[in-house]
């Protein structure tokens, strides 16, 4: 990784990080799903601070550039939030369908006693 | 005993007086609740005029999270029998006596209303014959119950499972899977011939286009199903 480039992701990690602190403020995300998407963060501020570790990748996998292996790392931890999300989308949908229903059962039973 | 039948209904406007009516001809030993699952079109406005009785959810949750808000009113009231018709007229309510008995008699948890025994009536298309063929296949290897009609929502079930449905009861597309995670939970199931008929009015919600993916999510569903430990 050339110094240009390791400039490059330093700076588009200090916005990533002041956007998710500003997104948190705003209150437009919650700190608790910040912090997935900030691991993911610390995980390149690491990789670019010791570019040495890439090297490492590179020699593991048998990537032929640490550019490659950049990609590599970001891809297979965007998938990993993902699959994160994925179940906390499934968890809220199953939690939503639970509270609909208790409303409509409540409304029923107000229905029921109106009339009685 | 008392016995209720729920009809979950998804713009049936033009089905629900019918089928409601042909329920209420069974007399008073059946009661019965619609689930309007957030009906776009006039389906609410029906059941207001003609003082059925609905449950009305706010949102719209599907068949699975309709029919599972049925077994929550059916147990919270106390009913022995909770019975499933679909809100478009295609189950006849004159075969509820032939559901309920098994059930009454001790020889089934849960009863299945089956188009495939004696082959009266209507058998839906050959291709989702073979697609219901294949499922009912699946769902023999995967728990060792046989159920011909897997996919009819003809179905009656006891309290102790109507229980287990309103606790956990599987969404999109569930009627496969409603049998499989019953029988891994140890119910004794059992199919009676019905007939049905197509159904009057609008479309069915699996359309050729849904198929394959109807296919693919009810197989996965089936093969990942796990026995619940709530029962």
């Amino acid at each position: 990784m050339t110094d240009r480039l390791r400039v490059f992701v330093t700076i588009g990690i200090v916005l990533y990080f002041l956007l998710l602190s500003l997104l948190v403020k705003k209150k437009h995300i919650s700190l608790r799903y910040a912090l997935v998407w900030g691991v993911l963060g610390l995980v390149f501020l690491a990789l670019d601070v010791f570019p040495g570790l890439l090297v490492q990748i590179c020699d593991f996998f048998g990537i032929q550039t640490p550019v490659f292996a950049l990609f590599a790392v970001f891809f297979t931890l965007v998938f990993f939030v993902l699959i994160v999300f994925t179940g906390v989308v499934s968890r809220q949908a199953e939690k939503i369908r639970t509270l609909v229903q208790t409303a409509a059962l409540l409304e029923k039973r107000i229905m029921n006693m109106e009339q009685d | 005993m008392k016995i209720l039948a729920i009809v979950p209904a998804y713009n049936e406007a033009a089905n629900i007086e019918k089928t409601v009516a042909n329920l209420k001809s069974c007399g008073s030993s059946v009661d019965y609740v619609v689930i309007n699952d957030c009906s776009t079109d006039n389906t609410l406005d029906i059941l207001k005029a003609n003082d059925f009785n609905y449950i009305s959810l706010p949102v719209n949750l599907g068949i699975g999270g309709g029919v599972q808000t049925g077994y929550k009113y059916g147990v919270e009231n106390g009913y022995d029998i909770i019975i499933q018709q679909d809100g478009d007229g295609q189950h006849d309510p004159k075969y509820i006596k032939d559901v309920c008995a098994p059930i009454i008699n001790g020889d089934a948890d849960i009863v299945v209303g089956s188009r495939f025994i004696t082959n009266e009536g209507f058998q839906s298309s050959g291709t989702r014959r073979i697609g219901i063929g294949f499922l009912s296949w699946l769902i023999k290897l995967k728990c060792g119950t046989v159920v011909k009609d897997v996919t009819s929502g003809y179905r009656a079930v006891n309290n102790k499972y109507s229980l287990f449905f309103a606790r956990n009861y599987p969404q999109d597309y569930p009627e496969p899977e409603a049998i499989v995670s019953a029988s891994l939970a140890g119910a004794r199931i059992k199919e009676v011939p019905v007939v049905m008929k197509e159904r009057e009015y609008g479309k069915s919600s699996i359309n050729l286009k849904r198929s394959i993916y109807y296919m693919i999510k009810v197989s996965l569903a089936i093969l990942l199903c796990k026995k619940e430990s709530d029962i």
